[in-house]
């Protein structure tokens, strides 16, 4: 009796240094992932209305994904296309807001055909070969533009902007898309700590624009102003400067989209010299016939921005063309229009 | 064409009558019950001595031996009571009840032979699990789980650890139908998953069938869940109560009128919110609480008819942090409150009218009604008051979020027995669903008027409708087939889906001591549970198919072999092949927190393919009883616009599942038991490589993350190692248990959750790594029980 009172004794001490021991229900532990070698990315959209630039890159480890991306440099790219074409693309190295960015381009400077089929090939030591194909799919015009000044609700505050409604009529058979950007030319500063003082140069400014018909279109962020837009922001109502659109929605119709512009996007220079008006500018609106590839692409890749921080969204894979590798190779079309607006000028939100 | 319809009235007036064409049959019919309780035993095994024939009593205890002797010397045995043996000589065909004494099980010669049921049943990929090893077993954190119980068996794997979901033969946890009472039930967790809804003192039986699927059975892919709840002391008053860490729960049955009538009564809450009351203050933590409650009476009006109503209700509810909070900025004082209540249930019940009609046909009816629901209610109170003045302006915004699924159904199922070894069941039934995946009413109330923000009720109603006929019949003392066709029938949306599903299995005695098993089934499943790939949530949402998304499908053939040792140790093993089509997935990017139109998120049209090796050794009897499980599996999805279009792993494809149970009877009064569960890790989508997106120069924060395809990484291995210790004691009024036991004892920190965070390697503090987060580490717990 005695020995069974001791071992429920020991029963219960064991049990109760148990639930010392147990004294938190959590914990966070580190796990291996498995290196990965690096892949090529290759990036590049052959437009009617632009020379051949093509970037090429390899990917980075995820776990140094802030490290710099390295630029390829020795590659060898040959551009084909079913009318004999093929040529070689020579790297080409420049600086952009101090950093370094490198293409490789056509060095007769030749602008894609529409219609027309094209190949890559691009061999690199270390790597496979990669080789994909698209097809520069025919423009569609645009039927008219038409600009307004309007007030607009954003975020429950009433903003003045430029109204801006491009038509175009959509080919009946399916599988069309198109992608909508608005520029115009103005100067911009360069300023230089020794001899002090700044340069003027003329630049192309791509606008801001808010598209309400969301169902229809998908937009997209802008990739040289980071942090200008809200990621964490999951619906679609965001300034962007392009937007896709999927035939969808406006089958072999005549499609009116209509656009908000942002007013900010009538300044010219951050800080102009005293006396200067903002004058009448030349907008040109470029509706640029894309194919399914670049669509998907956009898609994508705007869905994993915006997803990738949400732990309970399921996972968004980037689509991809490339054999062997990463990015994208595909066509446009484009058709531009050009027309006069009057600037709307800043004001801060109605209330 | 007038001879092929002679032909078929033939073929089919034989399937009746079977061979009792060739001359007349004795017939002893009845049910086998508890001499004690009067609970009706479900799978009792009798056997006539005289004629050979034998037979198990079915789900509702019942039960019909034919024999062309009039002399029978029946022996019926059930486990966990002693074998009775009845000698009976027929003037008439009587009905009659076999009554067992509950005591050790002493099996004579007759019976070994018949107690095989895994050899010589035509069943396969099924498991009839008895509740005192469900008890016996360890338990997390103090609570009786069958749910858990059953994720031990090989081919059954859980999902997030602790938690109940059942992953049958590579299916998601939509895909295992689980009923109790015959009742749909839609989510069978409690604290979010961890304790299961079924108070295992309210249970009678359980069963699992994971392929095989007899015609009867129908709704889902992968498998099927049977639970059968207790009837009630028809002959005397008993209670039995317990306590754990989590819960206490108590449980009441008793006669309304002596070998007529009885009731169960069972409730069950947990005391958590009570706990965090005493210590903590009550807007520190949300509060959080949940109760079940399980009643039954069944009526028996003659011998031939007796009737049941049972109910089951349950919900969950936390009362989430209440924050308030109050600023003066100048001459303004401003309070925000805020509430938020989120919680769950399953409420079902059931009207079910059992009646023998004749000594060939027992018919079993019934009208039940289930409903699921889960809500998410939040509350915001904003006041702006001037300190001056007497102006205050008040602001309120409500938003209530319910999902839900609700069914009325209504079905007949017949047991038709013209001669021994040859069964025909048929029946019919409909269910009414209404389903609210997503209603979310707003109002923002201010001191000027009251508008309504938004009120988007997206609700669905839809008719399934099913018929079976299933004959299994003994061809000869080796061959015994199970032949069976279902047609089921969706109407929804003005749009009807009809389907059928032809079943088939059959054993093959190779010797007396192995048999052959092979089985072929066809599943319709109409209804989709939409469940994050990440995370299993009570928030997951119930949908009907509909005009655009159609029904899944699957396809599973089965083989197996059993293999009996001893009259105790038996050894199976069993391959599967399974195919599934019509399969949902949220689409890319999609999450169950985005409250848009759920079938614009999902992908449509998927396909699915899983295979494996099953292999069980169990020991049933004597003191040491158990099993060893091992599975060896593969599990693949493929989606149009998932993973390129390409085969992926499913998130829960673990390659190896290894389970052991061991329970040991030390002495009279105290028993132990221990657990040990070893899987390989699940699959989770790593990021492997960043890379420039188009137009992007050296922006980090714009980097694309590549992964090849989905679910590309194995987590690390799952295992864990339980112990249970239980003292018992019969006392002078009461019989009481102390359960000792302790979870995950070698403190091994399994994965419950993986994310992404930086940790300083090598002097850089930006290293992006993958973490895990674990749950359960050691965990012991202590129960009381009491029985009277």
């Amino acid at each position: 009796m005695i020995t069974w009172i001791r071992f429920r004794n020991y029963l219960i001490g064991i049990f109760l240094l148990l639930i010392l021991i147990a004294e938190a229900c959590e914990s966070d532990l580190n796990l291996d992932i498995p290196d990965s070698s690096p892949i090529l990315t290759v990036n590049c959209i052959l437009k009617d209305d632009e020379s051949v630039s093509m970037a090429v890159t390899e990917s980075l480890p995820n776990k140094i994904s802030s490290d710099t991306i390295t630029i390829v440099r020795n590659a060898s790219v040959i551009l084909t296309n079913d009318d004999g074409l093929s040529e070689n693309l020579i790297y080409r190295e420049q600086k952009f807001n101090n950093r370094i960015t490198g293409d490789y381009i056509s060095l007769n400077g030749y602008k894609p055909i529409s219609e027309n089929t094209y190949q890559i090939r691009i061999e690199v030591l270390g790597f496979e070969i990669i080789t994909s194909a698209t097809v520069i799919p025919k423009s569609i015009p645009i039927l008219s533009v038409d600009t307004n000044t309007t007030y607009i609700n954003n975020g429950g505050n009433i903003y003045k902007v430029l109204e801006c409604t491009v038509r175009f009529e959509d080919p009946i058979q399916t599988g069309n898309y198109y992608k909508l950007s608005i520029d115009r030319y103005g100067l911009t500063d360069h300023y230089v700590s020794y001899p002090f003082g700044r340069t003027t140069e003329t630049v192309k400014y791509q606008a801001y624009f808010f598209c309400p018909n969301n169902n229809a279109v998908y937009m997209r962020i802008n990739h040289s102003t980071p942090g200008s837009i809200s990621l964490e922001n999951e619906d679609k109502e965001i300034w962007v400067n392009e937007i896709f659109i999927a035939d969808d929605a406006c089958n072999g119709s005549i499609y009116e989209l209509k656009v908000y512009v942002w007013p900010a996007w009538f300044n010219d220079r951050a800080y102009p010299p005293a006396g200067e008006k903002i004058t009448n500018r030349t907008a040109y609106i470029r509706l640029y016939s894309i194919n399914e590839e670049y669509y998907k692409y956009a898609n994508s890749y705007f869905n994993q921005l915006i997803k990738r921080n949400d732990i309970f969204s399921e996972p968004v894979q980037v689509y991809s063309n490339i054999s062997n590798g990463t990015g994208i190779f595909s066509g446009a079309s484009a058709s531009i229009d050009s027309t006069i607006v009057i600037p709307v000028h800043y004001n801060p939100p109605i209330y | 064409m007038k001879n092929r319809i002679k032909i078929s009235a033939f073929i089919l007036l034989l399937l009746i009558n079977g061979v009792s064409l060739s001359g007349q049959y004795h017939t002893i019919n009845g049910y086998v019950e508890d001499s004690g309780t009067g609970e009706r035993l479900i799978g009792a095994i009798l056997y006539d001595s005289v004629s050979g024939n034998g037979c198990y009593s079915n789900a509702y205890g019942y039960f019909t031996l034919k024999s062309k002797n009039k002399h029978f010397q029946i022996a019926c045995s059930y486990l966990g009571y002693d074998t009775k043996s009845i000698r009976v000589t027929l003037l008439n065909d009587t009905i009659f009840t076999v009554k067992m004494n509950p005591g050790p099980i002493t099996l004579d010669e007759v019976i070994i032979k018949d107690s095989r049921r895994g050899l010589r049943s035509s069943e396969i990929s099924t498991v009839n699990m008895p509740l005192a090893t469900i008890k016996s077993m360890p338990m997390l954190m103090g609570e009786t789980d069958i749910l858990k119980a059953l994720q031990l068996l090989p081919g059954v794997q859980s999902g997030t650890e602790g938690t109940g979901g059942l992953y049958v033969r590579g299916g998601g946890p939509d895909q295992t139908m689980i009923f109790l009472d015959g009742i749909t039930v839609y989510n069978p967790g409690h604290l979010f998953g961890f304790v299961s809804i079924f108070n295992p003192d309210a249970i009678k039986n359980v069963s699992l069938i994971k392929g095989g699927f007899p015609a009867r059975y129908g709704g889902r892919l992968s498998s099927i869940v049977d639970i059968s709840m207790k009837e009630g002391n028809i002959k005397e008053t008993h209670a039995e109560g317990s306590i754990s860490p989590v819960s206490s729960k108590l449980m009441i049955e008793g006669p309304v009128i002596r070998d007529k009538s009885s009731y169960l009564i069972s409730a069950r809450s947990t005391w958590i919110d009570l706990v965090i009351a005493g210590f903590l203050k009550k807007k520190d933590l949300p509060v959080y609480n949940f109760y079940d409650v399980t009643a039954k009476v069944n009526f028996i009006f003659s011998e031939k008819n007796r009737i049941y109503f049972s109910l089951y209700s349950g919900r969950d509810r936390i009362h989430g942090i209440s924050t308030s909070s109050e600023t003066i900025t100048g001459d303004y004082r401003y309070n925000i409150d805020e509430d938020q209540f989120y919680g769950w249930g399953n409420i079902t019940s059931c009207l079910r009218w059992n009646r023998i009609i004749n000594n060939k046909l027992f018919c079993n009816s019934s009208i039940n009604y289930s409903n699921y629901n889960y809500y998410d209610d939040k509350y915001f109170y904003n006041s702006e008051t001037n300190l001056k003045s007497d102006y205050v302006r008040n602001e309120n915004y409500e938003s209530e979020f319910h999902s839900g699924i609700s069914d009325v159904s209504i079905k007949s199922d017949f047991d038709y027995q013209p001669v021994t070894g040859h069964t025909i069941k048929f029946g019919a039934g409909a269910v009414y669903h209404i389903f609210t995946p997503n209603a979310l009413v707003s109002l923002v109330k201010s001191s000027a008027d009251t508008s309504l923000a938004t009120k988007n009720t997206f609700r669905v109603n839809a008719l399934e409708t099913s018929g079976y006929i299933e004959d299994e019949i003994e061809l000869n003392s080796r061959l015994k087939v199970n032949a069976g066709l279902r047609f089921s029938g969706f109407l929804v949306e003005d749009k009807f889906y009809g389907s059928l599903e032809p079943r088939l299995s059959g054993r093959y005695l190779l010797t007396d001591r192995i048999t052959l098993k092979a089985a072929y089934s066809r599943m319709k499943q109409y209804v989709h549970l939409l469940t994050s790939s990440r995370v299993t949530f009570s928030t997951d949402l119930w949908v009907p198919c509909t005009a655009k998304i159609s029904p899944e499908t699957s396809d599973q053939v089965t083989f197996g072999s059993v293999y009996t040792f001893t009259n105790s140790l038996e050894f199976s093993i069993e391959a599967y092949y399974k195919t599934m089509n019509d399969i949902i997935e949220y689409s890319e990017g999609s999450s169950f927190l985005d409250n848009s139109n759920w079938e614009s998120k999902v992908e449509t049209n998927g396909r699915g393919r899983t295979y494996g090796i099953e292999i069980l050794l169990q020991k049933s009897s004597g003191k040491t009883t158990g099993w060893l499980g091992y599975t060896l599996a593969w599990s693949q999805r493929k989606f149009e616009d998932i993973s390129f279009g390409e085969w992926y792993p499913y998130k829960y494809d673990r390659r190896h599942d290894l389970s052991l149970l061991i329970n040991r009877k030390i002495t009279e009064n105290i028993d132990a038991s221990l657990t040990w569960e070893f899987s390989s890790g699940d699959m989770f989508t790593i990021i492997s490589q960043v890379y420039e997106p188009l137009g992007s120069i050296n922006n980090s924060f714009l980097r694309i993350q590549y992964f090849k395809n989905r679910n590309n990484y194995r987590l690390p291995a799952y295992h864990r190692m339980d112990i249970g210790i239980n003292f018992h004691k019969q006392k002078k009024h009461y019989y009481r248990t102390w359960s000792l036991n302790v979870y995950n004892i070698y403190n091994h920190k399994n994965v419950f959750f993986v994310y992404y965070g930086n940790d300083d390697i090598h002097g850089r503090k930006d290293i992006t790594i993958l973490k895990k987060y674990t749950l359960f580490p050691v965990l012991p717990s202590i129960a009381y029980n009491i029985r009277f």
